[in-house]
């Protein structure tokens, strides 16, 4: 059996193995291909060793009740670090008056270093990493809470600053252990720390970096940059939230200098700006269609046609909304959904 | 490769703590810069909620000059230019007021502008809600982008109190006096004092559970502020 790549991989093969078998039944029912006993004795065999090696290998699901059990656990899983972030939190909360000042600084400090000895030990006693995730959640919570408490015993000047250890942690646990909640969390403090810094570079708040969306534009650029330069061949599941969280980053710019060109640092009419970015925001939602399509990432495709139908609708908003009553606007815009449903499927059928 | 991501975690957090404790370290060397001693007026302790068991202080300076516009009207179109504000630019486009900037403010403790303040609400009688003897005597007398100069301007620390703050500028047509409208000017005002709370460790949060108290409060190089004592 060839190796397979990494863990997705291997559930692909594995899923493949399964219809293969479902689909072979299927035939013989219908009488169209009937294997010989020798055939099945050597194929019946083979499929089962197959499955066991994958499972054993890569601890994928073999099953459609185990894949949806694994869903399951998953969601149990960030459910259940959420909620221990939010005990960890409440108990500093409710003790933290009768413990000395030297005494929080030890326990906000060991508290995630005990947590990372915790995900090592846990993690090499289990294959499906549910419980190293839930204490991987419980860890960065750890360290948030260290850093923005110990600000507040010093009374320390808030900065940006602090979003960039949070966001390295998150993302040193998250290659670690192939966690990708935790690469979610890494990348959206970084795409708070580097805009932010940015901003306050310019002399103003650094917490005005909500004011102005071009550095948070630049930022869900490198987001992207970085899933194409650097090579996931054991995390193949990574790119696709860098792209999801580089896109959002991208697009959320977007959409907010549409409606406020002022906001830029671009030295134009606020006007002309604002149909810039909205010229811009289109063509971006088509690349990341045009792009989903040719290296088939469907959840990029769909992200890139839900963003153009928003701000389709958003442009029809702003041209017909106060011209025509409200019942024709939404039969033109439900008229127009029709006729990119026909244009998608007409891609689709040129596509396959 | 899982041991490398480990340590590399565990450096992540122990790196960070030793930056952030010598930075404190380094806001307390050599003594503070400025020492004042404040009253529960000034320094009232902030909101807590039921299960919360640490205590705080917020820094309560007077917003007189939502009052009588007159009182703030130092944080005129030259000291916001100073402060770092575009006013032509910002001018230019009223509609969008700039973005707040950061800078350092004087607060005078009980001095002159607190007692001009006093004498005027008695003179007009507009000293609505609680009386002068329970209002705090923190008012803004004065701003810069950098503390250097106002720490050789307000040499008496006992009455003048250097922090950081949050100045916003907005355009206006009104005249703070006449109140009529007239060309438009850049206003500025404060927004809020940094850091928003100053914690009180253990040994002496007992202190602050009930009024009158006085408390002592030293500001560091970084202008980071710590509660010395009742």
């Amino acid at each position: 059996m060839a190796k397979p790549l990494g863990r997705r991989e291997a559930q692909q093969r594995a899923d493949r193995l399964r219809i293969f078998r479902a689909e072979l039944d299927e035939l013989e029912r219908q009488q169209v291909l009937v294997l010989t006993d020798e055939q099945r004795a050597r194929l019946e065999p083979f499929l089962d060793k197959s499955l066991e090696q994958l499972a054993a290998q890569y601890d994928i699901d073999t099953t459609e009740s185990q894949k949806q059990l694994s869903l399951g656990m998953r969601i149990v899983s960030a459910l259940g670090g959420l909620a221990l972030c939010a005990a960890v939190f409440l108990f500093f909360y409710r003790f933290w008056g009768s413990i000395p000042t030297a005494g929080q600084i030890a326990i906000l400090i060991a508290t995630p270093l005990i947590g990372l000895a915790a995900m090592h030990f846990v993690s090499q006693r289990e294959r499906t990493l549910c419980f190293t995730g839930l204490i991987a959640l419980v860890v960065f919570a750890s360290f948030v809470l260290n850093l923005y408490v110990l600000g507040q015993i010093f009374n320390i000047i808030s900065s940006p600053n602090a979003f960039l250890p949070w966001g390295a942690l998150a993302i040193a646990l998250a290659y670690t252990y192939g966690l990708r909640l935790l690469l979610a969390a890494g990348l959206v403090c970084w795409l708070v720390f580097v805009p932010a810094t940015i901003v306050s570079w310019t002399g103003v708040t650094w917490q005005s970096f909500f004011s102005r969306p071009e550095c948070m534009l630049a930022s869900g650029l490198l987001i992207i940059a970085a899933q194409a330069a650097i090579p996931h061949r054991k995390r193949e599941d990574f790119p696709g939230t860098y792209r999801l969280i580089g896109l959002l980053a991208l697009y959320w710019p977007l959409l907010a200098l549409w409606h406020s060109g002022s906001n830029s640092f671009v030295p134009l009419g606020a006007t002309a700006i604002e149909r810039t970015y909205q010229v811009l925001a289109f063509v971006a939602a088509a690349l990341t269609i045009w792009f989903g399509i040719r290296k088939n990432l469907p959840g990029t495709m769909n992200l890139g046609a839900a963003a153009f139908t928003l701000f389709l609708f958003i442009k029809f908003v702003d041209w017909w909304w106060d011209l025509m009553p409200k019942y024709i606007f939404f039969f033109i815009v439900g008229a127009i959904a029709i006729g990119l449903l026909i244009a998608f499927r007409k891609l689709r059928e040129a596509t396959a | 490769m899982r041991r490398l991501g480990l340590l590399l975690a565990a450096a992540v957090i122990i790196v960070s703590n030793v930056v952030v404790l010598v930075g404190v370290a380094r806001n307390r060397s050599g003594g503070p810069v400025e020492t004042i001693q404040l009253t529960q007026r000034e320094l009232p302790t902030g909101f807590h909620e039921k299960e919360d068991t640490g205590v705080s202080l917020r820094l309560n300076w007077s917003h007189y000059g939502i009052v009588y516009p007159e009182e703030t009207s130092w944080l005129d179109q030259a000291k916001l230019e100073s402060i770092g504000f575009d006013t032509s630019a910002a001018l230019r486009d009223t509609k969008h007021p700039p973005l707040p900037r950061p800078a350092f403010v004087v607060f005078e403790y009980n001095g002159a502008a607190w007692e001009h303040w006093v004498q005027k609400a008695q003179q007009e009688k507009s000293l609505g809600g609680p009386g002068p003897d329970t209002q705090t005597r923190l008012v803004a007398i004065d701003a810069a982008k950098t503390p250097e100069a106002l720490l050789q301007k307000y040499t008496d620390h006992s009455k003048s109190l250097i922090v950081r703050g949050v100045i916003h500028a907005f355009a206006s047509q009104t005249d703070p006096v006449t109140k009529r409208p007239g060309p438009w000017r850049l206003e500025g005002s404060i927004s809020e004092v940094l850091p928003q709370s100053i914690h009180v460790p253990p040994p002496i949060a007992n202190s602050f559970t009930k009024t009158p108290y006085t408390v002592t409060l030293a500001f560091g190089h970084r202008f980071e502020p710590w509660v010395i004592g009742p």
